[in-house]
Protein backbone atom coordinates (compact mmCIF):
# COMPACT_ATOMS: atom_id res chain seq x y z
CA UNK A 1 0.00 0.00 0.00
CA UNK A 2 1.61 3.25 -1.04
CA UNK A 3 1.23 6.31 0.58
CA UNK A 4 -2.34 7.82 0.50
CA UNK A 5 -3.37 11.64 -0.11
CA UNK A 6 -6.40 12.65 1.30
CA UNK A 7 -9.71 11.68 0.19
CA UNK A 8 -12.99 13.24 -0.40
CA UNK A 9 -16.21 11.67 0.95
CA UNK A 10 -17.74 9.93 -2.09
CA UNK A 11 -20.88 9.64 -0.07
CA UNK A 12 -22.76 6.72 0.54
CA UNK A 13 -22.00 3.34 -0.65
CA UNK A 14 -19.86 5.01 -3.54
CA UNK A 15 -16.95 4.08 -4.62
CA UNK A 16 -14.09 1.56 -2.69
CA UNK A 17 -11.82 3.14 -0.08
CA UNK A 18 -13.64 5.13 2.24
CA UNK A 19 -16.47 4.66 4.62
CA UNK A 20 -19.05 7.84 3.94
CA UNK A 21 -20.06 10.06 6.85
CA UNK A 22 -23.72 8.89 6.67
CA UNK A 23 -22.33 5.09 7.14
CA UNK A 24 -19.99 5.93 9.51
CA UNK A 25 -23.05 7.69 11.52
CA UNK A 26 -25.38 4.60 11.13
CA UNK A 27 -22.44 2.05 11.97
CA UNK A 28 -21.23 4.78 15.14
CA UNK A 29 -25.27 4.35 16.40
CA UNK A 30 -25.32 0.22 15.98
CA UNK A 31 -21.66 0.08 18.07
CA UNK A 32 -22.93 2.81 20.75
CA UNK A 33 -25.99 0.80 21.25
CA UNK A 34 -24.55 -2.70 21.75
CA UNK A 35 -21.45 -1.14 23.39
CA UNK A 36 -23.65 0.59 25.82
CA UNK A 37 -25.55 -2.43 26.87
CA UNK A 38 -22.87 -4.82 26.71
CA UNK A 39 -19.69 -3.06 28.17
CA UNK A 40 -18.30 -3.93 31.46
CA UNK A 41 -19.20 -1.14 34.09
CA UNK A 42 -15.84 -0.72 34.61
CA UNK A 43 -15.07 0.29 31.77
CA UNK A 44 -17.57 2.99 31.48
CA UNK A 45 -15.63 5.25 30.60
CA UNK A 46 -14.00 3.60 27.86
CA UNK A 47 -17.32 3.29 25.88
CA UNK A 48 -16.48 6.05 23.44
CA UNK A 49 -12.97 5.18 22.56
CA UNK A 50 -14.22 1.75 22.12
CA UNK A 51 -16.34 2.55 19.59
CA UNK A 52 -13.48 4.52 17.79
CA UNK A 53 -11.38 2.58 17.54
CA UNK A 54 -13.67 -0.11 16.27
CA UNK A 55 -14.73 2.75 13.23
CA UNK A 56 -10.85 3.01 12.85
CA UNK A 57 -10.46 -0.38 12.17
CA UNK A 58 -13.23 -0.03 9.46
CA UNK A 59 -11.43 2.89 7.94
CA UNK A 60 -8.48 0.60 7.59
CA UNK A 61 -10.23 -2.03 6.03
CA UNK A 62 -11.90 0.22 3.28
CA UNK A 63 -8.41 2.02 3.04
CA UNK A 64 -6.69 -1.39 2.48
CA UNK A 65 -8.86 -2.01 -0.91
CA UNK A 66 -11.17 -4.69 0.90
CA UNK A 67 -14.07 -4.45 -1.69
CA UNK A 68 -16.98 -5.61 -2.29
CA UNK A 69 -17.92 -7.37 0.97
CA UNK A 70 -17.43 -4.24 2.90
CA UNK A 71 -20.62 -2.91 2.24
CA UNK A 72 -22.19 -4.89 4.06
CA UNK A 73 -23.27 -3.45 7.21
CA UNK A 74 -23.16 -6.97 9.07
CA UNK A 75 -19.45 -7.63 7.68
CA UNK A 76 -18.55 -4.07 9.06
CA UNK A 77 -19.92 -5.07 12.34
CA UNK A 78 -18.38 -7.56 12.53
CA UNK A 79 -14.82 -6.42 12.17
CA UNK A 80 -15.59 -3.96 14.62
CA UNK A 81 -16.80 -6.76 17.34
CA UNK A 82 -13.07 -7.98 16.96
CA UNK A 83 -11.71 -4.73 17.58
CA UNK A 84 -13.76 -3.83 20.63
CA UNK A 85 -13.15 -7.69 21.59
CA UNK A 86 -9.80 -6.70 21.90
CA UNK A 87 -9.44 -3.70 22.80
CA UNK A 88 -12.18 -4.72 26.00
CA UNK A 89 -9.53 -7.63 26.78
CA UNK A 90 -6.21 -5.67 27.07
CA UNK A 91 -8.03 -2.92 29.22
CA UNK A 92 -9.44 -5.60 31.27
CA UNK A 93 -5.87 -8.18 31.05
CA UNK A 94 -4.56 -4.71 33.09
CA UNK A 95 -7.35 -3.44 35.49
CA UNK A 96 -7.66 -7.35 36.66
CA UNK A 97 -3.74 -7.46 36.90
CA UNK A 98 -4.40 -5.52 39.80
CA UNK A 99 -6.50 -7.00 41.68
CA UNK A 100 -5.11 -10.33 41.03
CA UNK A 101 -1.99 -9.22 43.12
CA UNK A 102 -4.72 -9.76 46.07
CA UNK A 103 -6.59 -12.72 44.87
CA UNK A 104 -4.81 -14.78 42.60
CA UNK A 105 -5.88 -15.73 39.10
CA UNK A 106 -9.28 -16.58 38.73
CA UNK A 107 -10.66 -19.87 36.71
CA UNK A 108 -13.58 -22.63 37.25
CA UNK A 109 -11.26 -24.13 39.53
CA UNK A 110 -10.71 -21.04 41.30
CA UNK A 111 -14.18 -20.23 41.96
CA UNK A 112 -14.65 -23.66 43.54
CA UNK A 113 -11.75 -23.63 45.31
CA UNK A 114 -12.63 -20.08 47.05
CA UNK A 115 -16.16 -21.83 47.95
CA UNK A 116 -14.72 -23.79 50.31
CA UNK A 117 -13.33 -20.87 52.38
CA UNK A 118 -16.18 -18.86 54.19
CA UNK A 119 -18.44 -17.55 52.60
CA UNK A 120 -18.54 -13.63 52.14
CA UNK A 121 -21.64 -11.94 51.43
CA UNK A 122 -20.45 -11.04 47.81
CA UNK A 123 -23.35 -11.57 45.63
CA UNK A 124 -21.82 -11.63 42.05
CA UNK A 125 -19.10 -13.68 43.28
CA UNK A 126 -21.00 -16.02 45.25
CA UNK A 127 -23.29 -16.48 41.84
CA UNK A 128 -20.43 -17.22 39.75
CA UNK A 129 -19.23 -19.59 42.24
CA UNK A 130 -23.13 -21.53 42.20
CA UNK A 131 -22.46 -21.20 38.15
CA UNK A 132 -19.70 -23.00 38.31
CA UNK A 133 -20.93 -26.05 40.22
CA UNK A 134 -24.03 -26.61 37.62
CA UNK A 135 -23.85 -29.19 35.63
CA UNK A 136 -22.19 -27.75 32.13
CA UNK A 137 -25.19 -27.77 30.22
CA UNK A 138 -27.20 -26.02 32.46
CA UNK A 139 -24.29 -23.47 33.21
CA UNK A 140 -24.02 -22.53 29.26
CA UNK A 141 -27.54 -22.18 29.29
CA UNK A 142 -28.18 -20.14 32.46
CA UNK A 143 -25.45 -17.90 31.52
CA UNK A 144 -26.76 -16.76 27.78
CA UNK A 145 -29.76 -16.44 29.69
CA UNK A 146 -28.44 -14.18 32.44
CA UNK A 147 -26.18 -12.44 29.55
CA UNK A 148 -29.93 -11.45 28.05
CA UNK A 149 -29.66 -13.66 25.38
CA UNK A 150 -33.65 -14.90 24.49
CA UNK A 151 -34.54 -18.42 24.49
CA UNK A 152 -34.58 -18.71 20.53
CA UNK A 153 -30.87 -16.78 20.57
CA UNK A 154 -29.89 -19.36 23.28
CA UNK A 155 -30.93 -22.55 21.28
CA UNK A 156 -29.39 -21.05 18.15
CA UNK A 157 -26.14 -20.83 19.68
CA UNK A 158 -26.29 -24.32 21.89
CA UNK A 159 -27.90 -25.98 18.78
CA UNK A 160 -30.53 -27.32 20.95
CA UNK A 161 -34.44 -27.00 20.31
CA UNK A 162 -35.83 -24.29 22.93
CA UNK A 163 -37.91 -26.43 24.32
CA UNK A 164 -34.53 -27.94 25.52
CA UNK A 165 -33.30 -24.71 26.19
CA UNK A 166 -35.54 -23.00 28.67
CA UNK A 167 -36.03 -26.64 30.34
CA UNK A 168 -32.13 -26.29 30.98
CA UNK A 169 -32.40 -23.03 31.91
CA UNK A 170 -35.37 -23.09 34.56
CA UNK A 171 -33.37 -26.03 35.89
CA UNK A 172 -30.40 -24.29 36.53
CA UNK A 173 -32.11 -20.97 37.67
CA UNK A 174 -33.31 -23.21 40.59
CA UNK A 175 -29.78 -25.20 41.30
CA UNK A 176 -28.08 -21.83 41.23
CA UNK A 177 -31.16 -20.34 43.46
CA UNK A 178 -30.29 -23.34 46.23
CA UNK A 179 -26.71 -22.68 45.48
CA UNK A 180 -26.98 -19.37 46.81
CA UNK A 181 -29.55 -20.37 49.79
CA UNK A 182 -27.30 -22.51 50.83
CA UNK A 183 -24.56 -19.81 51.50
CA UNK A 184 -27.16 -17.79 52.84
CA UNK A 185 -26.88 -15.34 49.79
CA UNK A 186 -30.03 -14.04 48.86
CA UNK A 187 -29.64 -12.23 45.18
CA UNK B 1 -36.90 -16.53 46.95
CA UNK B 2 -38.58 -18.44 48.74
CA UNK B 3 -41.71 -19.67 47.74
CA UNK B 4 -40.17 -21.48 45.14
CA UNK B 5 -41.04 -19.25 41.93
CA UNK B 6 -38.92 -17.87 39.41
CA UNK B 7 -40.08 -14.14 39.17
CA UNK B 8 -39.26 -11.52 37.05
CA UNK B 9 -37.56 -9.69 39.91
CA UNK B 10 -35.52 -12.78 41.42
CA UNK B 11 -34.18 -13.05 37.76
CA UNK B 12 -33.58 -9.23 37.41
CA UNK B 13 -31.61 -9.54 40.67
CA UNK B 14 -29.56 -12.51 39.06
CA UNK B 15 -28.61 -10.85 35.73
CA UNK B 16 -28.04 -7.43 38.01
CA UNK B 17 -25.43 -10.10 40.36
CA UNK B 18 -24.40 -11.67 37.07
CA UNK B 19 -23.42 -8.35 35.27
CA UNK B 20 -21.88 -7.18 38.41
CA UNK B 21 -18.71 -9.43 38.00
CA UNK B 22 -15.68 -7.08 39.30
CA UNK B 23 -12.84 -7.52 36.65
CA UNK B 24 -11.18 -10.75 36.20
CA UNK B 25 -9.50 -12.95 33.98
CA UNK B 26 -8.99 -16.87 33.14
CA UNK B 27 -5.81 -18.59 33.18
CA UNK B 28 -6.97 -20.06 29.44
CA UNK B 29 -6.27 -17.78 26.56
CA UNK B 30 -8.95 -16.29 25.38
CA UNK B 31 -11.20 -17.50 22.21
CA UNK B 32 -10.82 -16.19 18.74
CA UNK B 33 -13.38 -13.12 18.78
CA UNK B 34 -14.35 -14.81 15.59
CA UNK B 35 -14.95 -18.04 17.31
CA UNK B 36 -17.68 -15.96 20.03
CA UNK B 37 -19.48 -14.22 17.30
CA UNK B 38 -19.60 -17.64 15.22
CA UNK B 39 -21.17 -19.10 18.32
CA UNK B 40 -23.47 -16.75 18.94
CA UNK B 41 -24.93 -17.24 15.05
CA UNK B 42 -25.11 -21.12 16.22
CA UNK B 43 -22.10 -22.19 13.87
CA UNK B 44 -20.03 -23.28 16.37
CA UNK B 45 -19.51 -27.09 18.18
CA UNK B 46 -21.49 -27.21 20.95
CA UNK B 47 -18.45 -28.95 23.07
CA UNK B 48 -16.51 -25.98 22.08
CA UNK B 49 -19.46 -23.31 22.86
CA UNK B 50 -18.81 -25.02 26.14
CA UNK B 51 -15.59 -24.28 26.55
CA UNK B 52 -15.87 -20.82 25.28
CA UNK B 53 -18.27 -20.08 27.98
CA UNK B 54 -17.05 -21.81 30.69
CA UNK B 55 -13.86 -19.73 29.66
CA UNK B 56 -16.08 -16.52 30.13
CA UNK B 57 -17.80 -17.28 33.47
CA UNK B 58 -13.98 -16.35 35.21
CA UNK B 59 -13.13 -14.25 31.93
CA UNK B 60 -15.21 -10.94 32.12
CA UNK B 61 -14.28 -9.59 28.88
CA UNK B 62 -15.22 -13.24 27.17
CA UNK B 63 -18.31 -12.23 29.08
CA UNK B 64 -19.29 -9.29 27.45
CA UNK B 65 -18.18 -10.46 24.17
CA UNK B 66 -21.20 -12.37 24.20
CA UNK B 67 -23.04 -10.05 25.29
CA UNK B 68 -21.61 -7.37 22.39
CA UNK B 69 -22.11 -9.98 19.89
CA UNK B 70 -25.45 -10.87 20.84
CA UNK B 71 -26.10 -7.00 20.82
CA UNK B 72 -25.05 -6.30 17.62
CA UNK B 73 -26.78 -9.29 15.87
CA UNK B 74 -30.06 -7.87 16.84
CA UNK B 75 -29.62 -4.85 15.22
CA UNK B 76 -32.20 -4.32 12.79
CA UNK B 77 -29.86 -3.23 10.27
CA UNK B 78 -27.68 -5.88 10.66
CA UNK B 79 -30.45 -8.46 11.31
CA UNK B 80 -33.73 -7.47 9.78
CA UNK B 81 -36.11 -10.34 11.45
CA UNK B 82 -35.34 -8.97 14.96
CA UNK B 83 -35.88 -11.59 17.88
CA UNK B 84 -38.59 -10.11 19.71
CA UNK B 85 -39.18 -13.19 21.86
CA UNK B 86 -39.78 -13.19 25.76
CA UNK B 87 -37.15 -14.11 28.00
CA UNK B 88 -37.85 -18.09 28.66
CA UNK B 89 -38.13 -17.00 32.57
CA UNK B 90 -41.69 -15.26 31.25
CA UNK B 91 -42.86 -18.46 29.85
CA UNK B 92 -41.31 -20.56 32.49
CA UNK B 93 -43.44 -18.70 35.35
CA UNK B 94 -46.51 -20.32 34.21
CA UNK B 95 -44.45 -23.67 33.64
CA UNK B 96 -43.35 -23.56 37.38
CA UNK B 97 -46.84 -22.49 38.57
CA UNK B 98 -48.37 -25.46 36.76
CA UNK B 99 -45.84 -28.00 37.80
CA UNK B 100 -45.85 -26.87 41.38
CA UNK B 101 -49.33 -26.87 41.83
CA UNK B 102 -49.64 -29.60 40.37
CA UNK B 103 -47.66 -31.44 42.84
CA UNK B 104 -45.43 -32.87 40.76
CA UNK B 105 -42.85 -34.15 43.42
CA UNK B 106 -41.07 -36.65 41.12
CA UNK B 107 -39.59 -33.83 39.19
CA UNK B 108 -38.84 -31.81 42.22
CA UNK B 109 -37.18 -35.20 43.72
CA UNK B 110 -35.66 -36.05 40.44
CA UNK B 111 -33.91 -31.99 40.19
CA UNK B 112 -32.45 -32.42 43.91
CA UNK B 113 -30.95 -35.77 42.67
CA UNK B 114 -29.37 -34.30 39.73
CA UNK B 115 -28.32 -31.55 41.68
CA UNK B 116 -25.97 -34.10 43.77
CA UNK B 117 -25.39 -36.80 41.30
CA UNK B 118 -24.65 -34.12 37.93
CA UNK B 119 -22.35 -32.26 40.20
CA UNK B 120 -19.15 -32.22 38.39
CA UNK B 121 -15.87 -30.83 38.99
CA UNK B 122 -14.92 -28.03 36.87
CA UNK B 123 -14.93 -28.79 33.50
CA UNK B 124 -11.81 -27.52 31.79
CA UNK B 125 -9.04 -27.30 34.21
CA UNK B 126 -6.65 -24.74 31.93
CA UNK B 127 -3.05 -24.69 31.69
CA UNK B 128 -1.34 -21.85 33.62
CA UNK B 129 -0.29 -19.97 30.78
CA UNK B 130 -1.34 -16.00 30.41
CA UNK B 131 -0.75 -13.76 27.45
CA UNK B 132 2.31 -11.09 28.24
CA UNK B 133 0.96 -7.86 29.71
CA UNK B 134 3.53 -6.77 27.27
CA UNK B 135 0.98 -7.12 24.34
CA UNK B 136 -0.39 -4.00 24.00
CA UNK B 137 1.29 -1.03 22.10
CA UNK B 138 0.93 2.41 23.08
CA UNK B 139 1.72 6.47 22.12
CA UNK B 140 4.83 7.63 23.48
CA UNK B 141 4.68 10.67 25.29
CA UNK B 142 5.19 13.76 23.34
CA UNK B 143 2.62 12.93 20.39
CA UNK B 144 -0.84 14.65 22.63
CA UNK B 145 -0.19 17.32 20.28
CA UNK B 146 2.18 17.84 17.33
CA UNK B 147 2.99 20.44 14.48
CA UNK B 148 1.72 19.79 11.13
CA UNK B 149 5.45 20.04 9.37
CA UNK B 150 6.58 17.36 11.74
CA UNK B 151 3.71 15.10 12.02
CA UNK B 152 6.35 12.98 14.03
CA UNK B 153 3.98 9.91 15.50
CA UNK B 154 5.75 7.27 17.53
CA UNK B 155 4.51 4.52 19.62
CA UNK B 156 6.43 1.25 21.78
CA UNK B 157 8.54 -0.84 19.95
CA UNK B 158 7.82 -4.78 19.50
CA UNK B 159 10.33 -6.92 19.04
CA UNK B 160 13.23 -6.49 16.76
CA UNK B 161 12.05 -7.90 13.50
CA UNK B 162 8.63 -6.00 13.80
CA UNK B 163 6.71 -4.72 11.06
CA UNK B 164 4.04 -1.58 12.04
CA UNK B 165 1.34 -0.61 9.50
CA UNK B 166 0.02 2.67 10.62
CA UNK B 167 -3.21 4.38 9.84
CA UNK B 168 -4.87 7.80 10.08
CA UNK B 169 -7.69 9.25 10.18
CA UNK B 170 -10.30 12.13 10.77
CA UNK B 171 -12.63 12.35 13.74
CA UNK B 172 -15.16 11.83 11.39
CA UNK B 173 -13.54 8.96 10.28
CA UNK B 174 -12.10 9.54 6.90
CA UNK B 175 -8.65 8.17 6.40
CA UNK B 176 -5.72 10.63 6.02
CA UNK B 177 -3.12 8.72 5.33
CA UNK B 178 -1.70 5.19 5.89
CA UNK B 179 1.98 3.75 5.80
CA UNK B 180 2.11 -0.35 5.96
CA UNK B 181 5.85 -2.24 6.85
CA UNK B 182 7.27 0.06 8.20
CA UNK B 183 10.23 -1.04 9.90
CA UNK B 184 11.05 1.17 12.71
CA UNK B 185 8.08 2.44 15.80
CA UNK B 186 7.69 5.97 14.37
CA UNK B 187 6.71 7.79 11.37
CA UNK B 188 6.59 10.80 10.02
CA UNK B 189 3.58 11.81 8.20
CA UNK B 190 3.76 14.19 5.65
CA UNK B 191 2.32 17.68 6.03
CA UNK B 192 0.58 17.28 2.76
CA UNK B 193 -1.80 14.15 3.77
CA UNK B 194 -2.96 16.74 6.84
CA UNK B 195 -3.65 20.06 4.43
CA UNK B 196 -7.49 19.50 5.43
CA UNK B 197 -7.12 19.34 8.74
CA UNK B 198 -7.57 22.98 10.55
CA UNK B 199 -5.22 23.90 12.79
CA UNK B 200 -6.30 22.40 16.46
CA UNK B 201 -8.47 19.51 15.13
CA UNK B 202 -7.22 15.95 16.97
CA UNK B 203 -7.05 13.32 14.29
CA UNK B 204 -7.13 9.55 15.09
CA UNK B 205 -4.45 7.50 14.40
CA UNK B 206 -3.29 3.43 15.25
CA UNK B 207 -0.87 1.03 14.76
CA UNK B 208 -0.98 -2.69 13.74
CA UNK B 209 2.14 -4.49 14.56
CA UNK B 210 2.92 -7.85 13.01
CA UNK B 211 5.54 -9.70 15.43
CA UNK B 212 8.19 -12.29 14.34
CA UNK B 213 6.45 -15.04 15.24
CA UNK B 214 3.21 -13.78 12.72
CA UNK B 215 1.20 -12.81 15.73
CA UNK B 216 -0.39 -9.36 14.92
CA UNK B 217 -1.19 -6.46 18.05
CA UNK B 218 -3.56 -4.04 17.41
CA UNK B 219 -3.35 -0.78 19.07
CA UNK B 220 -6.44 1.46 20.27
CA UNK B 221 -6.89 4.99 18.91
CA UNK B 222 -4.20 7.47 19.64
CA UNK B 223 -4.97 10.92 19.48
CA UNK B 224 -3.04 14.04 18.07
CA UNK B 225 -3.56 17.80 17.78
CA UNK B 226 -2.64 19.12 14.43
CA UNK B 227 -1.13 22.41 15.63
Amino acid sequence: MADSKPRPDPGPHRGPGTVSEARAEELRRILRAAVARACPRDLDSEREDLVQSALLRIVERTGSGEDIQIRSTSYLVKVAFSTIVDVMRRLHRRRAAGVEEIEGSRSVRALEEVDSAPVRPEIPRAVRQCLARLTRSRRSAVMLYLQGFTAREAARALQLDQKAVKNLVFRGIHDLRSCLTDKGVTP
Amino acid sequence: MSDGRITPELVRRLREAYASAPAGTASGPCGDPEEIWQAVQGGLQPARMADLLDHALACTACDRAFVLARELSRDPAIAPAADTERPPVSIRRSLVTRRWAGGALGVVAAAAVAVLALRRPPPVEEPPFREPPSDSIVALPGTDHLPRERFLLRWSAGPPGTRYSLWVATPELRELYSKPRLEVPEHLVPSSALEGVPPGQEILWRVEARLPDDRRLSSPAFRTRVE
